[in-house]
């Protein structure tokens, strides 16, 4: 029988608690803010021997994550943390860990890329991953990061997906904030989570493999086909995982979820933190009768267009919020697949874009309100600029 | 829409403005609540101004923002009121909760605040209890006793679980002193 | 304790078959270091020559888990899969009494620079791991593998070139054309390639690779010839080409074993008498054979589609009688037919190739005398040619005839423009034959070069080519540089000059850059030698004293020639418990400039001018292995034997061989303190 206890845990902690409770082989990391809380709180379990895990602490983040791709493919289950530049400067080795289909999980703390030098939240370092090849999943709150690092194992090991996974949160905004998180108990967590098997181990000697060797341009192309056919197995693969464990802690998940959607005329889409203060401005503006809704993506990579367009055609119009901008880009990173998602379909909302939050910015409820007041004239069919920028001084 | 309760609380990097607002979400917690704090960064080094914020609430929530209409303000330092805009968006029907040796009058005048004001020398009470003028758990007495939003005896447990692990029951012991000191002296 | 008969008959961990240059250092000590060690080893392997060339997908060289992950991180990556270990063996995963001994390769690119920072944190860490660095003082690069060199015995693919055989060249001295030796042939694995291309010639070569171009020093200072690497290049360069051979002389044929009467089955024969050598009339035929002609063998038959009353029957018959002392009897309206099984053999000998779009010209025709060379095109003229105006069209539904006719109608002094690419739909009259289906098929336009009046407009002409006076060279503008693509490449060692014609092109011999393992005074592409510096500038980094730094319990320097020293430091290494280091010295054919015999004794060399020295840092207790004593061999010894340090010979680098002899002399003594001697 499952047990939920309620606690009052920050968003890394409740990172670390997954951590704890999956107990993997290895993690190699390296600090930078504001992940560090992530791996100080394991690291004090590690001390505490709460957990099992040998604990590398890594010269840079570029080794954290090439020692997580050694440990992977030797046959253990490996897992990481980092944000911002961190993410940047392991970028080489993220791409190989795809490319090399291993399983590793890593917690990314959404920090603005430097520079300026920023170390408050924005997007731009999941958003800069985001054709690495890695599954990537968005949690509104300490408590969802905490579900979606459960889940992400399940997703990232099932035998026809094999791809990294990286669970992202909002830096300071839900990782330092100390929040009511529900958490289940080590041996529901653990039994979810099961035991690694992994195939082609390097430590299996008797059946040596050639990892990374030089793949020219006879066979690159196909091999990258085979990522490319795991990342459409993740959909069912990531399906299934959701319906199980919501099976666990008796909430429903999906790849984008919607808040009093089903008859809204006017939809704002945001990750991570932001949902949150969407869903108080919704159920401000719902008690004055109007007609809005929310969408919240969990996950963007794989992205499953189909739902996309299955939940927001019936809206009239729908502003898509970016914490990231795709300089030289028309619109930012969400804008653009969500919109190209609709580019078959007869029937279709307006749809624009907002970039805002950039270097920590705050997304603040007059914002929101003004953005659902916007959408009024947008679906009356004056679309203006479809682009727009939202909390920046002019 | 429930009701949401907003409390603010500033002070200088160092002075465990962050631990208290952390300690109160967490006692109200203990009492079933639904809680959020959080602190508010800037150059994070000692004697920097920093902000912590905390709501409770009887609903789950879901709001990422820092508060910009506070119920409660509490100033940690008695140096802030000169320097940083403490009662900003304090609703005239709250309360503003002060570290100060100066009369009400003169907070009032520095701010520009026209609803209640509540003034304690947690510095004092700090200094004789824990021998150090760290006043973040005087302040919580403080604020405990204004806005009672949750038990004292809760309140207490909690901060002695808290500190046990790091300060020693000595200590531990002290603060709790300082708080039921200020909790008690406080004109609410 | 190391047995050499017996290691010597263990399987190899490293299969053979890989594709390192031949005499490679790595392949050698990589094996040896495998061979040190009874228990399972794994691997981690950097980006460089060792990995790139095992690993060509589908096919791996490596009998043991290996795993490659980038260029700068094998210290990082080894340190996760020996941290997996010791967590699966905690958990009960792995059983407790399972030993595997981890090894990490780096070349010294991916050690002493950028893999520096993530070897140094899997020392700090204490992972139970050896690190081998296989030290080949370099980041070692080439022309794409269709290129066409101009050899002395004509034009020839470069993977057909052997090591002695002689190439054009060109005299940096007197701009003559003249043949030197090819001393080495070097495959540089899969590079990028960039096409070159001007009006006449194209070429295709890596970035580094050097050309011979015109340096245009302004009005009143002269200009002069200048290498440039490709990389330097741009659009309107002039670049050194190659405007005829030398005299040729006509080609010998080789036998063919002919049928003749009394033979085993054969009764009857069509007496053809094979001409021994070429003539002009025999090249006419030729030339008639290659746009008209086909070969049936399995028929004994030598087909001609020239239709009657056209020049070309007639030229066809006399050249025929002329060269092979026979009539022609066997011909309709639009074929001539001889059947011959001699002839047939003859011909398909001769390397024309068989059908139509399998023309092309074997090298041997490039070696011609200039008449017999004119006759061969004026039969091609005959069959497939036309003229349009002043200029002459050869067409051919062969590529690979058309790019050949090129390089040959260049060396004849022709101007020769690009070969243009066409389909035609089928029924359309193509020179005098209706085409019976769709077919793609190519020509070129050639002409006569006109020639200048050099007596009196030579600086104007110079202007527009440096080399106009000269009577082998002349130089042409880069109309393009377009990168092709990631292709296999070689490279040629060439004594004396140093450069050597490649697709027409002047081109140097190269590849090769600098690290900071390279030594003082060593050539490289990114230390060129030249006025103003001469070679690399700084000594190399110590990095065995570094990891020394790191105080863990085993450090080593060994050399590939004294496997008996090197096994035993590896398998010290592999024995200890925790991080082992060990520096190796692989010596490398084309970045040291040395021949694929000479890396066993270079390497010892290196040992024996204390270069080198073998030497063991025990838990902080350092042994000198080898102390040449008397026998210390000064360091010319060791640097006259490399081509990369050649430039040090001459006479006004004396003073920079004294100041590598003084420094490896310094670096002696300071070892030799240390180990307490």
């Amino acid at each position: 029988m499952v047990q939920k206890t309620k606690q009052a845990r920050t968003g890394a902690e409740c990172s670390a608690e997954a951590m704890r409770q999956i107990n993997p082989d290895v993690v190699a990391a390296y600090p930078i803010t504001p992940q560090t809380p992530i791996m100080h709180a394991f690291s004090q379990y590690v001390a505490d021997g709460k957990v099992d895990t040998e604990f590398i602490t890594v010269e840079s983040e570029h080794s954290a994550m090439s020692a997580c791709v050694g440990s992977s493919a030797a046959g253990a289950r490996t897992m990481t943390a980092t944000s911002a530049n961190g993410l940047a400067l392991m970028w080489e080795v993220v791409y190989i860990a795809a490319s090399t289909r291993l399983p590793i999980v890593m917690n990314v703390v959404n920090r603005a890329l430097s520079g300026p030098i920023n170390i408050h939240c924005d997007h731009s370092d999941s958003m800069g991953c985001r054709d690495t090849g890695w599954i990537q999943l968005y949690s509104e709150n300490g408590e969802e990061a905490y579900e979606n690092t459960l889940m992400a194992v399940r997703i990232a090991e099932d035998p026809n997906v094999l791809l990294p996974v990286m669970v992202c949160q909002d830096g300071f905004i839900t990782s330092h904030s100390v929040e009511t998180v529900e958490l289940i108990d080590d041996e529901s967590a653990r039994g979810f989570v099961g035991e690694y098997h992994p195939k082609d181990a390097l430590l299996d000697t008797d059946k040596p493999v050639t990892y990374g060797p030089l793949d020219l341009f006879d066979y690159y192309f196909e091999h990258k086909m085979q990522q490319i056919d795991a990342m459409e197995h993740a959909k069912d693969a990531i399906r299934k995982v959701f319906d199980e464990f919501g099976q666990l802690t008796g909430k429903k998940y999906d790849f984008f979820e919607g808040y009093l959607l089903e008859d809204a005329e006017r939809v704002i889409v945001c990750a991570n933190s932001s949902a949150g203060t969407t869903k108080v401005v919704v159920d401000e503006l719902r008690a004055k009768g109007e007609k809005v809704g929310l969408l919240k993506p969990r996950v963007f990579r794989p992205f499953l267009a189909e739902q996309v367009v299955e939940k927001l055609k019936h809206a009239k119009s729908v502003a898509i919020l970016d914490r990231a901008a795709s300089f030289g880009g028309h619109g930012g990173p969400f804008f653009n697949e969500f919109r190209s998602a609709f580019h078959e379909e007869k029937e279709k909302p307006a749809i624009i874009n907002y970039i805002y939050g950039l270097g920590g910015r705050e997304l603040d409820l007059a914002q929101l309100r003004a953005i659902f007041e916007e959408l009024k004239a947008v679906a009356s069919g004056d679309v203006g600029h479809n682009v727009r920028y939202s909390g920046v001084r002019e | 829409m429930a009701s949401i309760l907003e409390i603010r609380f500033h002070g200088r990097g160092g002075q465990g403005a962050k631990t208290a607002a952390a300690l109160l979400a967490e006692a109200a917690l203990e009492q079933g609540k639904f809680v959020q704090s959080f602190p508010e960064y800037g150059a994070e080094r000692q004697g920097a101004p920093v902000k912590a914020f905390v709501r409770i609430s009887d609903e789950p929530i879901t709001i990422h923002t820092s508060i910009k209409n506070p119920h409660i303000v509490v100033v940690v330092d008695p140096t802030l009121v000169k320097s940083v805009p403490v009662a900003d968006g304090l609703d005239k029907g709250g309360a503003l909760v002060v570290n100060t040796t100066d009369p009400v009058d003169f907070i009032r005048e520095k701010t520009g605040y026209l609803g209640k004001i509540v003034t304690i020398d947690a510095t004092k009470i700090a200094i004789e209890e824990l021998g150090k003028p760290v006043t973040n758990t005087a302040m919580l007495g403080a604020v405990q006793k204004v806005s009672n939003i949750v038990n004292i005896e809760v309140l207490k447990d909690y901060t002695t679980k808290h500190f046990i692990h790091k300060l020693g029951e000595e200590l531990t012991r002290r603060n709790i002193n300082a708080l039921m000191r200020a909790y008690n002296e406080v004109q609410a | 304790m190391v047995n050499i008969r017996e290691l010597a008959v263990e399987k190899e961990r490293l299969a053979p078959g890989h594709r390192m240059c031949p005499g490679c250092g790595l392949a050698i000590a990589s094996r040896m270091i495998l061979k040190a060690t009874k228990d399972p080893v794994v691997v981690a392997n950097a980006t460089g020559c060792l990995e790139v060339s095992t690993t060509i997908y589908p096919f791996t060289a490596w009998r043991i888990p290996w795993i490659h992950n980038a260029f700068e991180n094998a210290g990082a990556t080894i340190s996760g899969v020996e941290s997996a270990f010791r967590a699966l063996k905690k958990k009960g995963k792995i059983s407790s009494d399972k030993e595997i001994k981890f090894l990490a390769f780096g070349g010294d690119g991916g050690t002493y620079d950028i893999g520096l920072q993530s070897l140094s944190g899997a020392l700090e860490r204490g992972h139970d791991f050896v690190y081998v660095c296989v030290d080949n003082e370099g980041y070692m690069n080439c022309l794409s593998l269709d290129s066409l060199i101009q050899t002395e015995e004509g034009l020839k693919k470069i993977t057909d070139l052997r090591v002695g055989e002689k190439v054009y060249a060109f005299d940096q001295k007197t701009g003559n054309l003249v043949l030197k030796r090819c001393t080495g042939i070097f495959d540089n694995g899969i590079k990028e390639v960039f096409e070159v291309s001007t009006d006449h010639h194209s070429i295709k070569a890596t970035s580094n690779h050097p050309f011979l171009v015109v340096q245009r020093n302004g009005k009143q200072t002269r200009s002069s010839l200048a290498w440039k690497k490709l990389e330097n290049l741009k659009q309107g360069d002039e670049v050194v080409t190659l405007k005829r051979i030398a005299k040729g002389k006509s080609y010998t044929f080789k036998k063919i074993i002919a049928s003749k009467k009394g033979d085993y089955k054969v009764n009857k024969i069509n007496p053809v008498t094979l001409p021994k050598r070429t003539s002009p009339e025999l090249m006419e035929f030729f030339g008639l054979f290659v746009g008209d002609g086909w070969v049936r063998e399995e028929k004994t038959e030598v087909g001609f589609a020239l239709p009657e009353k056209k020049e070309g029957r007639n030229r066809l018959i006399q050249t025929f009688r002329k060269a092979f002392g026979q009539d022609i009897t066997s011909f309709d309206k639009l074929y001539v037919y001889i059947y011959s099984v001699n002839l047939s053999r003859f011909i398909t000998s001769l390397g024309f190739g068989k059908g139509a779009k399998s023309k092309t010209l074997p090298s041997w025709v490039f070696t011609l005398p200039e008449d017999e060379k004119e006759a061969f095109v004026r039969g091609l003229m005959l069959s497939d040619g036309y003229k349009l105006g002043e200029s002459n069209r050869y067409v051919s539904a062969s590529p690979e005839l058309l790019r050949t006719l090129r390089l040959l109608l260049q060396t004849m002094n022709y101007r020769v423009g690009k070969i243009h690419i066409q389909t035609k739909k089928k029924g359309t009259f193509v020179v005098y034959r209706k085409l019976l289906e769709d077919s793609s098929y190519g020509y070129i336009a050639f002409s006569r070069k006109k020639k200048p009046d050099m007596k009196r407009y030579l600086s104007q002409i110079k202007q527009r080519d440096y080399l106009a006076d000269n009577q082998w060279f002349s130089t042409e503008k880069i109309t393009s540089i377009k990168l092709v693509k990631k292709e296999p490449t070689l490279d040629l060692r060439v004594e004396g000059e140093h450069n050597f014609i490649a697709d027409g092109i002047v081109v140097h011999n190269t590849g090769i850059q600098r690290s900071s393992s390279t030594p003082f005074g060593a050539w490289t592409n990114t230390s060129q030698v030249g006025s103003a510096h001469q070679g690399k500038e700084q000594f190399r980094k110590d990095l065995t004293a570094i990891i020394a730094g790191h105080h863990i319990p085993y450090v080593a320097q060994a050399s590939i020639h004294n496997y008996v020293d090197l096994l035993k430091k590896a398998e010290k290494a592999f024995n200890v418990k925790g991080p082992a280091f060990i520096n190796v010295i692989c010596p490398c054919i084309p970045g040291w400039k040395i021949s694929s015999n000479q890396t066993v004794q270079v390497a010892k060399l290196a040992v024996d001018t204390c270069f080198w020295p073998l030497f063991e840092i025990e838990n902080d207790v350092w042994t000198l292995n080898f102390d040449p004593g008397e026998n210390k061999k000064p360091m010319t010894e060791w640097l006259k034997l490399q081509g990369r340090f050649k430039h040090l010979f001459r006479p006004e680098n004396q003073d920079r061989l004294e100041k590598i002899q003084k420094h490896i002399d310094e670096r002696w003594e300071w070892l030799k303190k240390q180990c307490g001697k």
